[in-house]
């Protein structure tokens, strides 16, 4: 690691962040690094004389310090196993293990280095244009230049233990900004009786008050003083106001619909919504365009301004500041006081009276204190291997550098004067720049309602203007939650007077001229991220890329972790001036969430993944069976053997967990008239105690579900779907009865039963000992139901047979659901009851040829082609799908749904084609070896032509088609008798 | 033919993993009170008075009414007057003691204890030409009540709803996505404690049991047994 010689720890001074009493001792790169409790990574790391944090993207070049605010990439690093990790806003804890990332074998000599020498090997957009012939090259380059590009890595193996949580908070006011306007509207709004929050990414609340000197008088309302001052009183109101939920270190990284903001806070993701919203995030500024301006060592301004006030730390030992306005100045007199040598003022603005740009109280203090104000200068470079060594300066002449260079020795090179707003959230919710306003007013940005804008995000502002936008934006929240107190309008008018009185807006700043491209090495960057320099994006304008958004697409240049703080506005800028239009026409980039980089585990959360069970699933454990994922479901894929289980089925009695059938309770005097709707077939003519196959389609009559329905009493049906499609199914009947005023009322009651299947042989025998119910084929025949007790429970019966035996399903209260599972096994133990699970429901159903939806149906079938004409009925009144199905039957079929037998004993798996030679005609939907003849057998789709019984058919198992027989009657009893036995 | 079984609720095996002991109520197996507080029988107690007590109310009797004439329903059983906006809870004694929360226009979910259920079964008018229709959703819907001063932070982990003293005073109910399923959240307060009845459907039992606890750790929130709630109501 690059390192500083002396210890730059200045004495102790007023709103630091630092504890001197508490050392914190941590690892960076294996070195011990001794702190202080207060210090971030980044501060300690500078404080122990680390100059270089990172690596760059593309170019692997060292990067240092540059904002020390969170906003740019240059100090990402991995914590703890935690990569990209801001070092600049990250606490220091003890014991916590910091490593350099995107850099091999080390952060000072890092072999990949060498391609920023090859720059010309990767010009803008090169993967676009290049190494995607022959189409093998671009598989191998893809797998390089994911491994070169760096932005950490994340340890799959040793994952780091995170306890994220998820919280949801209400609030009157939300204001984003913990600085003099953000905290003025908390103030105003709180002082009305609103609940406010007011969230600020910094550890203590001041913004740029914080770290400013400047003084200021009393302003109407507000005490004067220092910036640290200003900040202190206000903080104190702030936390004497009861009404204020202060979130420090809190980072809002998206505006969402409906005001509802989304937050970082630690480990905690909030999720606030506001009556009302004020954006008080303020202004920063951003670096300037000249050769190798991203050397460690060449910082903003501001960032040099926190190390001395926030951490006590001397940024650089001579300095050389850009500077073209008041807060350039201040920051040359915090270095001269934190005892750094100020070599030069560089200030690009020409000179006026007494040869300074500006007569300012605080540029003379500058010009007082001997230092030299360089007028009409740019820098143009820095110089220095992995620090910055010297800055060549050049005189600006008729708006460009021209002249002789001059060189200035120092290391530090401080830039100030190019500021952005904090306006990502804005953009996010929807609001736009009115360029026909001036910056500065809150007219100048055109808002959706329940927002509001105040302080220097509105533009460059003076402190009293910037405290009363933020009155007033809290003032207009209270009036907008419906809080008004009597003098509240006097208030609100009175401030907007003395705002258009004396707006307070501070001078523009000059625009900035960019370069022209310089040499190999020597690369002006725009985006620190991702490596993007004032060459590419001029090359990728003059390529034809000149429309914002495509530019930044091409160039990538705002893509990175720092969404484009750093650089949307230069990219802005520059693309106007390279395509010469104006940056209203030139337009912005848009802005999504998340701001700032969110880990994924944060958006996970706590791990709740809902999970249904059946009421019987301890039940299932305890018998050892292999549990599966179904849906949302847990389900028993079988209990050791599904071919035991569907031999014990054929030959003596099983049972099988059904509780996740879908379930709908319809009931209501139209009941009948939705189920005629919905279904292909006739309900209303049910006759209570009947159940009825029924399929549902949709409106161009493909298979939707299908399921069964019971008629309960003369208004009420009990409805069963597939277990996937109940919420579906709910909407769908519920749409339909809404949508023809029914009074049918829909319920979705499958959590309400336990269900099971007892099939087989000795179904009857077994039930029969626990319920009084006559069980007897002519008291109780196929397709009816009943209702009773079962097991000395209330229980429904329905006599239905998707197994191929005789059974029933039995439907009884969940909270019964083990008792009746347990009393139903106990009852047919004599018979040799065995339970089933999902594998061998599947090959039973199969041999009776019944379909499953979707397993065998898809959004294309219809059951005209899938051999259930038998369930539609074109004679009754219309339907959902009856005119689709009507149109397909005059169509004619082209498919058709079919049995098959393998010839030569093969099991197909599911899905895989069914051809003639070398073509696919069909395919295959399900296949499973007969636990009875062990044949392979299945359904498939094949052309109608070929849906004949015996027809030979082609089956592709491993790349061969091996031959097999079409069946159009099931496999298994065939006429049904053993349904109905 | 067998006698009829203790009933057992979807988070029954949840609650033993937790030590409940079990004992059996209104033909329920409840948890009287759950070993892992250790220190004292009381220790649920001060949970619900300083933190936030868990507790069980699958139990409860859950009807639910739905159709035009709900309305006319109601206005019967309120007395001549007396409506009520969807959103909001009554506390009523006849036909049995109950609370009857307006979910909408025409849907209303009657709580009651699952001794008051016939009678109120009984008192309701169903017949194939009125379009007011009930359903007991006693089985299908599993119950948590959160009750204790740290209820709202707990439930504010799970639900975007507001459920602030604000918003959500006493004796109002919501349906809303709670951990991430549907819920029918009904706040009844009990004495000066805030108190929220969490109703979704049986499946998530053990997923909604395991979602709240874990929610409620870093509050001190905790499960609490039949003793300590009857302490409470006392």
């Amino acid at each position: 690691m690059a390192k500083q010689s002396s210890n730059p720890r200045l004495p102790p001074g007023p709103g630091e962040l630092i504890d001197r009493e508490k050392p914190v001792e941590f690892q960076f790169d294996g070195n011990r690094v001794t702190a202080l409790e207060g210090d971030t990574v980044a501060s300690a790391l500078h404080a122990s004389g680390v100059s270089t944090f990172s690596r760059s993207f593309k170019y692997h070049r060292p990067r240092g310090l540059l904002c020390a605010a969170g906003r740019c990439p240059n100090c990402l690093v991995n914590v703890d196993g935690v990569p990209n990790v801001r070092a600049c806003i990250q606490p220091v804890k003890p014991g916590m293990q910091v490593s350099h990332q995107n850099a091999w074998p080390s952060l000072r000599w890092d072999f990949l280095s060498v391609l920023d020498r090859m720059g010309w090997l990767m010009p803008v957009g090169f993967y676009y244009k290049a190494l995607h012939r022959p189409k093998l090259l671009w598989g191998i380059a893809q797998k390089v230049i994911r491994r070169v590009g760096g932005l950490g890595k994340i340890d799959i193996v040793d994952v780091p233990e995170t306890a994220y949580q998820h919280r949801n908070f209400h609030t009157d006011v939300a204001v984003v900004g913990g600085g003099p306007a953000g905290m003025a509207a908390a103030l105003a709004a709180a002082e009305q009786g609103a609940k406010v929050t007011l969230i600020d990414d910094q550890p203590r609340l001041g913004g740029h008050l914080r770290f400013s000197p400047r003084e200021s008088a009393d302003i109407a309302g507000f005490p004067g003083g220092t910036g640290s001052q200003v900040a202190d009183e206000l903080v104190n109101s702030v936390s004497g106001a009861s009404r204020v939920r202060v979130m420090s270190n809190a980072t809002v990284f998206g505006c969402y619909q409906d005001n509802l903001l989304g937050i970082l806070a630690g480990q905690d993701v909030v999720r606030l919504r506001g009556k009302r919203v004020v954006i008080a995030t303020g202004s920063y500024d951003v670096p300037a365009p000249f050769k190798n301006n991203d050397l460690p060592g060449v910082m903003l301004a501001s960032a040099a301004q926190r190390l001395i006030r926030l951490y006590g730390l001397r940024p650089g030992a001579r300095a050389v500041v850009a500077a073209c306005n008041e807060q350039g100045y201040m920051a040359v007199l915090d270095l001269l006081d934190a005892g750094v040598e100020v070599a030069a003022v560089v200030d690009s603005r020409p000179a006026a009276d007494g040869g300074l740009p500006e007569q300012s109280e605080t540029v003379r203090s500058v010009e007082e204190r001997g230092i030299t104000v360089l007028a009409s200068h740019v820098v143009i470079e820095a110089r220095g291997k992995n620090r910055v060594r010297e800055v060549v300066l050049q005189r600006m002449e008729e708006g460009a550098p021209a002249g002789p260079a001059r060189r200035i020795r120092c290391d530090l090179l401080c830039m100030s004067g190019s500021l952005q707003q904090a306006d990502g959230l804005l953009y996010q919710a929807g609001a736009s720049r009115d360029y026909s306003q001036a910056p500065g007013s809150r007219e100048h940005w055109a808002l959706l309602p329940g927002l509001d804008a105040a302080g220097d995000v509105t533009g460059p502002l003076d402190l009293a203007s910037c405290l009363m936008q933020g009155r007033l934006a809290g003032l207009e929240a209270a009036q907008a939650v419906g809080l008004a107190s009597p003098g509240l309008q006097a208030d609100v008018d009175a401030v907007k007077n003395r705002l258009t009185a004396a707006p307070g807006v501070q001078d523009g700043q000059p625009a900035l001229s960019y370069p022209q491209p310089g040499p190999v090495g020597k690369k002006e960057f725009i985006c620190f991220c991702e490596d993007v320099t004032v060459k590419d994006i001029s090359q990728a304008v003059a390529e034809g890329f000149d429309d914002i958004q495509l530019l930044k697409r091409y160039s990538t240049a705002t893509m990175g972790p720092c969404q484009g703080k750093m650089c949307s506005k230069a990219l802005i800028e520059l693309c106007s001036q390279s395509a010469g239009r104006s940056v209203e026409s030139t337009g912005v980039t848009t802005s999504r969430p998340p701001l700032q980089p969110v880990p994924l585990a944060a958006l996970a959360g706590a791990s709740h993944m809902p999970m249904k069970r059946t009421p019987m699933d301890q039940v299932h454990r305890r018998l050892g069976a292999d549990m599966v994922e179904a849906g949302p479901w847990q389900r028993p894929h079988s209990y050791g053997s599904p071919q035991e289980e569907c031999l014990a089925v054929r030959q003596r009695v099983g049972i099988i967990d059904v509780s996740t059938l879908g379930k709908l309770d319809i009931r209501g005097k139209d009941a009948g008239a939705l189920l005629d709707r919905v279904y292909t077939h006739h309900f209303s003519n049910l006759r209570v105690g009947r159940v009825r196959y029924g399929l549902l389609c949709s409106d161009n009559g493909s298979i939707l579900d299908d399921g069964t329905v019971t008629r309960l009493s003369e208004d009420r049906y009990f409805v069963t779907t597939t277990t996937g499609n109940v919420d579906l199914i709910e909407e769908w009947f519920k749409w339909w009865a809404a949508g023809r005023e029914l009074c049918a009322h829909v319920n979705n009651v499958t959590s309400d039963y336990a269900a099971v299947n007892v099939a087989g042989p000795y179904a009857r025998q077994t039930l029969s000992k626990l319920t009084g119910i006559d069980l007897s084929s002519s008291a109780f025949p196929y397709m009816r139901s009943a209702q009773g007790e079962v097991a000395g429970v209330p229980a429904m019966l329905l006599r239905i047979g998707f197994v191929g035996e005789a059974g029933w399903e039995v439907h009884a209260p969940g909270e019964y659901g083990e008792h009746l599972w347990q009393a139903i096994m106990d009852a047919g133990s004599e018979f040799g009851i065995a339970p089933f699970g999902l594998e061998a429901q599947r090959v039973l159903r199969l041999e009776k040829k019944h379909i499953i939806v979707g397993q065998d149906t898809d959004a294309f079938s219809n059951p005209l082609e899938s051999g259930m004409d038998w369930v539609v009925r074109f004679d009754k009144e219309d339907f959902i799908g009856r005119a689709g199905l009507r149109a397909a039957s005059e169509g004619g079929m082209r498919n058709k749904l079919v049995g098959f037998v393998m010839r030569n004993g093969q099991v197909p798996e599911d899905g895989v084609p069914v051809v003639a030679g070398r073509t696919a005609i069909g395919r295959v939907t399900s296949a499973r070896r007969s636990p009875t003849t062990s044949a392979g057998f299945g359904l498939a789709w094949v052309p109608v032509e070929m849906a004949e019984e015996g027809s030979e058919i082609g089956i592709l198992i491993d790349g061969k088609p091996l031959p097999a027989n079409v069946t159009l009657t099931p496999f298994y009893d065939p006429d049904g008798q053993r349904l109905r036995e | 033919m067998l006698a009829t079984p203790a009933k057992k609720s979807a988070m029954h095996h949840k609650q033993l993993a937790n030590g409940a002991q079990m004992v059996e109520r209104d033909g329920w197996l409840q948890a009287c009170h759950y070993s892992i507080h250790q220190s004292s029988p009381g220790e649920e107690s001060l949970l619900l008075q300083e933190s936030c007590g868990i507790f069980d109310i699958s139990p409860t009797g859950k009807l639910l009414l739905q159709g035009e004439e709900l309305g006319g329903f109601l206005g019967r059983v309120l007395g001549a007057g007396a409506a009520m906006q969807p959103g909001e809870v009554l506390r009523v004694s006849s036909p049995g003691d109950g609370l009857l929360s307006l979910l909408a226009p025409d849907e209303c979910l009657v709580l009651c204890s699952s001794q008051e259920a016939p009678e109120w079964l009984a008192a309701l008018p169903e017949g194939a030409a009125s379009c007011l229709h009930w359903l007991d959703r006693t089985s299908g819907l599993a119950g948590v009540r959160l009750t204790g001063p740290k209820a709202e932070q707990l439930l504010s982990k799970l639900t975007e709803l507001d459920v602030s003293p604000e918003s959500f005073p006493d004796l109002r109910c919501a349906q809303t996505r709670c951990a991430e399923i549907h819920g029918t959240l009904v706040r009844a307060d009990l004495g000066t404690l805030p108190s929220y009845d969490l109703y979704f459907p049986r499946d998530f039992g053990e997923y909604m049991w395991d979602a709240v606890l874990e929610s409620g750790e870093e509050l001190g929130a905790g499960p609490v047994g039949l003793d300590a709630m009857k302490r409470l109501q006392t």
